[in-house]
Order: C-alpha cells, then sequence, then structure tokens
C-alpha cells in the first residue's frame, strides 16, 4: 500500500494545527482516493471547487446580512 | 497544553489515515498539487466559519471582521482560478508562474487584512489566532507550489 500522499497530507495539516482535523475530516469524505491518479485529480479538483463556492456564498450572504457591499476583486496575476 | 493538542491531532490522523488512502502506484506531482489546493480551499471556507462565529460571539466586531471575511471570499474568488489551471490536461510553466502569481496576490491580500484588526483574536473554530490561520492557509499555498515545481522538474 502506497501511502506517500497521506503521509504529505497528514504532514502538511499537523503542520496546519488544529485547523487540520476538520480538515483532514472534509478532505477524508470528499477525496476517497484510489489507485487511478486522474480520477484522485478529478475529486481533489471538485472539493476544491465545491469549498470555493461555499466560501464565497457565505462571505455573501454574511456581507448581506450585515450590511457591507461585498468586496471582492478580480485576479490580475 | 499546545503539546496535548498536537499529539490528539496526531491521534485522530492516524486512526483515521486508513481512510485517506492510495492502493497503489505513485503518487504523481499533480496529484499532490491538486489534493494540496483542496486542502487550500477547505482551510480558507473553515477560516470564513471562524470569523463569523468570531463575530457572533462577539470576539470581533463586525466591522473587525469584515476584513477576513472579505478576504476569504477574495482568496476564494481567485482561487477558482488556479483550479481551473490545476484542471487543465497539461500544465506549462507559464501556468505555474501564472498559479504563484496568484497564490501571491492572495498572500498580500490576506496580510493586508489580518492587519486590519483581527490579528491577535482567536478563531473559535480553530482555537488559533487568525494571524495563525493565515500562516496555515499560507503553508498550503507553499505546498501546492512544492508540488508544481517537482511536476516542472519532472519529477
Amino acid at each position: 500500500m502506497d501511502l506517500q500522499l497521506v503521509e504529505e497530507v497528514i504532514a502538511l495539516i499537523l503542520q496546519i494545527g488544529p485547523l487540520g482535523v476538520q480538515l483532514f475530516l472534509k478532505l477524508e469524505s470528499s477525496l476517497n482516493l484510489g489507485p487511478d491518479d486522474k480520477k484522485n485529480i478529478a475529486n481533489a479538483i471538485v472539493a476544491a471547487n465545491q469549498a470555493d463556492q461555499a466560501t464565497i456564498k457565505a462571505v455573501s450572504d454574511w456581507m448581506a446580512s450585515q450590511g457591507f457591499k461585498p468586496q471582492f476583486v478580480k485576479a490580475n496575476p | 497544553m499546545r503539546k496535548s493538542k498536537t499529539v490528539l491531532l496526531a491521534a485522530i490522523l492516524l486512526v483515521t489515515a486508513a481512510c485517506i488512502h492510495k492502493q497503489t502506484g505513485t503518487v504523481t506531482p499533480k496529484e499532490k498539487a491538486a489534493t494540496f489546493n483542496a486542502v487550500f480551499a477547505e482551510t480558507n471556507n473553515t477560516i470564513e466559519q471562524g470569523a463569523e462565529a468570531a463575530v457572533r460571539s462577539g470576539l470581533l466586531t463586525p466591522e473587525q471582521g469584515a476584513p477576513v471575511i472579505a478576504f476569504t471570499g477574495q482568496a476564494a474568488t481567485v482561487h477558482l482560478q488556479i483550479t481551473a489551471i490545476l484542471a487543465q490536461s497539461t500544465i506549462t510553466t507559464k501556468d505555474i508562474a501564472s498559479i504563484q502569481a496568484l497564490l501571491d496576490q492572495i498572500k498580500k491580500s490576506g496580510d493586508q487584512a489580518i492587519a486590519s484588526g483581527a490579528i491577535g483574536i482567536k478563531n473559535p473554530k480553530t482555537q488559533n489566532t487568525f494571524a495563525k490561520d493565515f500562516d496555515s492557509l499560507y503553508a498550503a499555498a507553499d505546498a501546492i507550489l512544492s508540488a508544481l515545481q517537482q511536476l516542472q522538474a519532472g519529477g
């Protein structure tokens, strides 16, 4: 069993600290890593997009509830 | 106290590690980059939830919480572009440079947001200060870049 990626994720999450427990549990349910690297990448992409969309919606809702204007910036690398 | 928290965290992760595993084969740099990219998005989402909770509980005023919450929205918006690049079948050197620039942009906005007043306040969701949570987000950003550099080097 190749646990290289698991070890690296755990190392990163340990670095992140207490925030990491919730993170790990979320990732455990959303990534479901298997032997197919393309499928793993696709799952990770979906998980990232879902988390970002959830954040954007939460921020928008909170800003509206507090009477603030959303202050999103466009990316301009 | 901090040491015991770390031990507890390590124990939880070890117990649950079997649930997030790759059965066979070599882990590719792109796989790592995509996984760390998901960690970044989830970390950002957790910071947002914590900032809202801090305002609800009175640890932060809405005016103090707004820059942190707005930052997470900005970071998520920019991060969607990074994820779109990572979803491409081929990632070029130019793409990696674009991702680095986008992550640098997120860090710069984060530094401005955290300087606005929430720097020493503890996030109720993580029991870390928001400044420390932002460091965690930056660590995830660095991990993405490190994996992409392996990809660039042909690893």
